[in-house]
């Protein structure tokens, strides 16, 4: 793929992809990071918060959107092996709870150019929505990548 | 972790953390399994180095998880994230401190909700690593 054709991809949608939000998962979650919170693990200490209930770590969503974020960009990513990772940015409207299923569509939203240290590089910003039935838009997880 | 966090206990300039990270190759080995990442940079120094580092970086997908529990720690249990972003200034690496720190820089009210906007920041080696923000919303004692 040439860096003229990225921007041929840009709105184009992958497969949706329907996730369970499963405890096993997000237990070696919180182990790898660390994070001891009682509302992610705690039904009685969540339980009396505003959440009624344990709920995932927001940024649990960037493990789950993984799978699909690297199925959608591998042959992007293949032709442009020279890349970095260019930031990260999520946004919350829902929050998840295990034995959730939340559908996943990834798509590329925008493609630019920029100077950057090692010369003139090509800027792409994925986008990952989840999507709960019940509860409609949950949360939104962009991606930018640099191909230089 | 606080206990928990109201509007009125903010103010600009409220600092947040510092939370230390102290990652080691077996909690590097954790994430890859974790995550799904299991790009080579981040167990084997030898590959790192044939790609110009000094050696294994922790993950950047890591880096900001920390962050995220930097703020879920922060907000208390009725607090609210609402978006978090991240820039990676430069690489981490494992077996040294990760300092995550943040600093709240606006507070307002908006349809009844009561917003906190905070930049956020881990260090590493006296230099700022990742970058990036938070916003979340806080209970308010009315």
């Amino acid at each position: 793929m040439k860096k003229e054709e990225l921007k041929d991809r840009i709105d184009v949608a992958s497969e949706p992809m329907t996730c369970e939000i499963e405890r096993g998962m997000l237990k070696r979650f919180v182990q790898a990071i660390g994070d001891d919170n009682p509302l992610w693990q705690d039904e009685v200490y969540a339980g009396k918060t505003k959440y009624g209930g344990t709920v995932v770590p927001p940024t649990f969503l960037i493990i789950i959107g993984n799978e699909q974020f690297h199925s959608y960009t591998s042959e992007i990513f293949a032709s442009f092996p020279n890349n970095l990772n260019g930031g990260t940015e999520l946004e919350f409207y829902q929050p998840v709870r295990p034995g959730d299923k939340l559908i996943l569509t990834t798509k590329l939203t925008d493609v630019y150019e920029r100077d950057i240290k090692v010369g003139r590089a090509t800027f792409a910003i994925f986008e990952t929505s989840f999507q709960n039935k019940k509860e409609g838009l949950t949360a939104i997880y962009r991606q930018t990548a640099i191909f230089y | 972790m606080t206990a928990e966090l109201y509007f009125e206990d903010v103010e600009v300039g409220t600092e947040i953390g510092p939370m230390i990270k102290h990652p080691d190759l077996r909690h590097l080995v954790m994430w890859a399994g974790a995550s799904g990442d299991f790009n080579p940079l981040h167990y084997s120094n030898e590959f790192a180095q044939s790609k110009g580092f000094p050696g294994i970086i922790v993950h950047g997908q890591l880096a900001a998880c920390f962050l995220g529990q930097l703020m879920t720690d922060w907000k208390g249990g009725n607090g609210v994230l609402k978006k978090l972003t991240c820039r990676y200034r430069g690489v981490n690496f494992p077996n040294e401190d990760l300092i995550c720190q943040g600093e709240v820089i606006n507070k307002y009210i908006d349809h009844a909700e009561h917003y906190v906007e905070c930049n956020i920041w881990i260090e590493q080696r006296q230099e700022k690593t990742v970058t990036g923000t938070a916003l979340i919303t806080l209970p308010s004692r009315g």
